[in-house]
């Protein structure tokens, strides 16, 4: 069966994370997208586990269900549409591991999976006495990532610990600025035991594909979302049964179960190119190189995003792509693309429209992935096939992300949009 | 520790001296323990005395244990109490020792009944049980010993004291064969009590093989008996004795020895290494800016524990840096209230060094002792223990016990500490999940005793107060308060300035000197003690966040004068 699933969330209890975060908005939310699978994030927070606790039940082998006096109530308010899609829940964490490792300064994030609320419980009370776990969601360990892969196969073999979006400058095992240049440095003899990377926002598989040091590995993609709405803006498509060994199998071998990714397009993560926000320096990396890594405004160091960052240590060309392939979509959020044909965004109109297409037509995934662009013309939606369209073409206007600034992606280029907003608008 | 390859021309003069009575002064970072191993490897490992016949006395378990690793030997060294009950095991002498909260209840008691500070009683009866002068009544000290007695305990200053009365009334012939050792060396000299050397001596042989190592200037425990003068005393008793003196210092950069140097100026420590360095005295307004500012300082190290603060601090990076590379020192635990409070909001990560940890608390360890109790009835409890145990069932799940046991240990007295027993029931919450979680839990707590101490190898921010600084080192060092009436304190003694010279030598790469203007509502004044600063490249920085907190305070202010107005 195919399963659509988001492993990396956080709860209510990170740091600058939505306080509507909860077991219940998720669990509506991933129904209304279309997620099947969906981390709990987070599970190191005394708080959240305990909620974890008592509002989950063991579903299918090593997933879990929102109890039924919790789901109830929220299915009762959804339209038939989207009540009926499955949600179950994977045990999830992520950890900060700031450390020094071959003296440097080492900052990398881990997303971390559990099968079972046991072993988690294990896990937990040995991290405690390394760290606080009760300030944020996400902990800041002054662990090496190598030790943590440790505890985390000696708690239990079958967890996983996957490098959270590895090209991220800041906090992550290949950033420019916290990381290192191969997985053999990060975690030496355990190198075996990772058997996947997670892409982050500003990546895409074919950036990935240049490095042939990964092409053994399975290549996933999540949300990261720090808020309930932004669900699944990237996520992994499965083909296996529903249970935690067909996932974990399926990533381990990263064999035909492991159909794809579902992917932003990675120039609107905020770390894509180089430059400085505070100087408004956007560079390529062509462009940094001229500039010898040197801020042309203010003459300090750029912060080296992920495109660069890809470049140096790839070793195959740009736009390389291997013979056979998992398969990518690049989709924009249905939010978005409302926000952009009406020109205004999160306004009541946009939310009335999101939930008047889901209720008509399914899950938002089904929507951008699978709804016919015919079907969609022939209910008069006129402008929103033609947006469709030309996102799942990958025929859209970027501008890329750099140094924290989120990149815009626009389905319509500025003059189109002006010129056809009177006559194909939205009837719905 | 501090990074020493090979002997240095002083070492190995020192080496060449084995026998006799010798002194060496070392002063801060000049590698004491190296010379000390050094000489012992030499004994051992050359001269093929058997190492039975060495006797190496030290002050902690952890230089203990330093000890034998570098020496490879794993029983070799002493601290004078293990070395107390190994000399009372071999004469069939038992004994219980008191624990700690139940002889604090005893002085706790005694204290009010004289109308005395419970220190002033402590400090008293301990100096006069290490033969130190003492300043309480001596009846407050037979009272004392009479409810000891009573209890069938001893305290730690009676496991030497009896230790050394034995011996001393011991015949010649006993005390003969306990006298094997040939060589005697006592590390950290400076702590020794009178009685600890008094004991010491009697193994002294013939020979007169004994060195002692320390720095007079690093004596920082007179209340506990141990003062400098004991360097006096040994060269009077050993009138032949050689002096040497180690002051090629490998740990502090050269900035941070010139500091050393201005405060003991007859003494003159030679730096070696001449990297990077940073002393600056940081003027704030309070503790919360005191606080916030080690904060920022620590996030510009480090490169932000996260995002928000990452990306704005990179110019400051130090490339190569981990958490436990920090140190704030203060002179109470009280000091560091808002440090603590703000790194744990910060979500980074921590360790108060000499502070109690949870499973150590009396409040925790009776939730142990109950749950032990009920799993094994043999298991000993007091009567009042026992009491609580008949209203706990464990039948019952653990989450549902714990809370319970806790409620009920809250209701029975006020002195409990609220805070510790909470965070003690989060803490233990995830037993539930075991099968068998009563048992478990037990065991986990078997496992803390034995471990929950500081770990120098763990990765935190460190937490310490000014007593326990010594023979710890840190790449950067934030002292508080760093005014009169704290550092000094305000009788401003000599004892204040030999534990600023210790605080102060901690630092490697960075020492940053902090004076708030306020402390509970109170002014404070800049420390005398910046008169060691006067060197050029010490840095004096204006907190930037002064003004923006004085201007929150104000706010308040105007508040609360216009909620009595209306
Ligand atoms: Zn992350
Ligand atoms: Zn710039």
């Amino acid at each position: 069966m195919e399963i659509i699933a988001d492993f990396h969330l956080h709860s209510k209890y990170a740091r600058a994370t939505s306080k509507q975060s909860t077991l219940e908005n998720i669990y509506k939310w991933c129904k209304i997208k279309g997620i099947n699978v969906v981390g709990t994030g987070d599970f190191t927070h005394p708080l959240w586990f305990e909620e974890i606790n008592s509002k989950l039940e063991p579903a299918e082998h090593g997933l879990y269900k929102l109890k039924n006096i919790y789901s109830k109530e929220i299915e009762e308010k959804l339209p038939v549409s989207v009540k009926n899609n499955s949600v179950r829940f994977i045990l999830t964490t992520e950890i900060s591991n700031i450390y020094s490792k071959y003296s440097k300064t080492r900052r990398m994030h881990n997303l971390i999976i559990f099968p079972d609320i046991d072993s988690v419980s294990k896990f937990n009370l040995k991290l405690s006495k390394i760290g606080n776990l009760k300030s944020d969601g996400r902990p800041i360990l002054g662990l090496d990532s190598k030790i943590l892969l440790k505890i985390v196969k000696e708690t239990n073999n079958k967890a996983l610990l996957i490098p959270a979006h590895i090209w991220t400058p800041w906090f992550s095992m290949f950033g420019s600025k916290s990381g290192f240049d191969t997985i053999n440095e990060a975690f030496e003899e355990l190198t075996p035991e990772i058997c996947a990377i997670e892409t982050g926002l500003s990546s895409d598989p074919f950036m990935n594909w240049r490095l042939s040091a990964l092409d053994k590995i399975a290549i996933i993609s999540n949300s990261d979302s720090h808020s309930v709405q932004k669900l699944g803006r990237e996520a992994n498509i499965f083909d296996c049964g529903l249970s935690y060994d067909d996932l974990l199998s399926a990533i381990k071998t990263n064999d035909q179960r492991l159909v794809g990714t579902i992917e932003f397009f990675p120039q609107e993560g905020m770390y894509h190119l180089d430059g400085h926000r505070k100087c408004s320096v956007r560079l390529t990396p062509a462009q940094t190189k001229s500039y010898n890594n040197i801020c042309p405004k203010c003459h300090k160091d750029l912060v080296i995003g992920v495109l660069n960052r890809v470049d140096q240590l790839a070793d195959r060309p740009e736009n390389f792509v291997p013979k056979s392939h998992k398969s990518v979509e690049f989709l924009i959020p249905l939010l978005e693309i409302l926000s952009e044909i009406y020109n205004v965004k999160n306004s009541v109109k946009v939310i009335a429209d999101y939930e008047f297409l889901y209720t008509k037509f399914g899950s938002e995934l089904s929507i951008l992935k699978n709804l016919s662009i015919s079907e969609l013309e022939k209910c008069g939606h006129t402008k929103l096939a033609h947006a469709i369209e030309k996102m799942r073409k990958r025929e859209v206007f970027i501008e890329p992300g750099y140094d924290g600034v989120y990149g815009v992606v626009r389905v319509f280029s500025p003059g189109e949009s002006t010129a056809t907003a009177g006559q194909l608008s939205l009837k719905l | 520790m501090t990074d020493q390859i090979l002997p240095n021309k002083k070492q190995l003069e020192i080496l060449k001296h084995i026998y006799g009575p010798q002194i060496i002064i070392a002063g801060p970072g000049t590698g004491k323990t190296a010379t000390l191993i050094l000489k012992i490897n030499k004994l051992v490992n050359e001269l093929k005395i058997p190492h039975q016949n060495i006797l190496a006395l030290t002050f902690t378990n952890k230089a203990v244990n330093e000890i034998n690793q570098r020496l490879g030997l794993p029983d070799f060294g002493y601290t004078f109490h293990s070395f107390c009950s190994y000399i009372l095991k071999t004469k069939n002498i038992s004994y219980k020792i008191i624990p700690d909260h139940q002889r604090k209840k005893i002085i706790n008691v005694i204290s009010s009944q004289f109308g005395l500070r419970f220190q002033e009683v402590e400090v008293g009866i301990s100096r006069y049980k290490n033969l130190a002068d003492y300043k309480i009544d001596k009846k407050i000290i037979l009272e004392y010993e009479k409810i000891l007695q009573k209890e069938g305990f001893w305290d730690f200053d009676d496991l030497l004291i009896k230790t050394y009365f034995l011996l001393k009334n011991d015949d010649a012939v006993r005390l003969q064969k306990l006298k094997k050792y040939k060589f005697i060396f006592i590390d950290e000299f400076q702590d020794t009590s009178k009685i600890q050397y008094e004991l010491i001596k009697l193994f002294v042989g013939g020979s007169r093989n004994i060195c002692v190592i320390g720095d007079p200037n690093q004596s920082i425990y007179s209340f506990r008996g141990a003062d400098s003068a004991i360097f006096d005393q040994f060269k009077n008793d050993f009138p032949v004795c050689k002096i040497f003196y180690l002051n090629e210092n490998y740990r502090n950069n050269s900035k941070i020895i010139e500091i050393i140097n201005q405060i003991f100026p007859k003494q003159s420590i030679t730096g070696i290494k001449n990297d990077f360095y940073d002393v600056a005295l940081v003027n704030t307004l309070n503790q919360n800016t005191q606080a916030q500012w080690i904060i920022d300082f620590i996030n510009s190290k480090i490169g932000g524990v996260n995002l928000q603060n990452a990306s704005s601090t990179s110019e400051k990076l130090d490339n190569n840096i981990r958490f436990s590379d920090f140190a704030v020192i203060y002179r109470n635990h009280e000091h560091a209230v808002t440090v603590k409070k703000k790194l744990f909001n910060l979500g980074a990560p921590y360790q108060v060094i000499g502070e109690d940890s949870l499973f150590f608390r009396e409040e925790t360890k009776i939730i142990y002792k109950i749950i032990k109790y009920l799993l094994d009835n043999n298991y000993e409890i007091t009567t009042d223990e026992i009491n609580l145990s008949k209203q706990i069932n464990l039948d019952k799940k653990f989450s549902e016990t714990i809370p319970s046991l806790i409620n009920l240990l809250l209701s029975n007295s006020k002195n409990k500490d609220e805070e510790y027993l909470v965070d003690f029931g989060l803490l233990i919450n995830e037993f539930d999940h075991y099968e068998n979680s009563y048992q478990k839990f037990i065991e986990y707590y078997d496992f803390m005793l034995a471990n929950d101490s500081y770990d120098e190898k763990s990765d935190k921010i460190n937490l310490l107060t000014m007593h326990s600084a010594k023979g710890l080192e840190f790449n950067y060092v934030f002292l508080c308060f760093f005014n009169n009436g704290f550092i000094p304190s305000k009788f401003e003694t000599d004892e204040d300035k030999r534990l600023f010279y210790v605080s102060v030598s901690r630092a490697k790469k960075g020492l940053f000197l902090i004076s708030p203007k306020t402390y509970k509502k109170r002014d404070l004044y800049a420390s005398n003690y910046k008169q060691f600063f006067n060197l050029p490249d010490v840095r004096y920085i204006e907190d930037e966040n002064m003004a923006r907190e004085q201007k929150r305070i104000n706010k308040q202010k105007l508040k609360k004068s216009q909620i009595k107005l209306f």
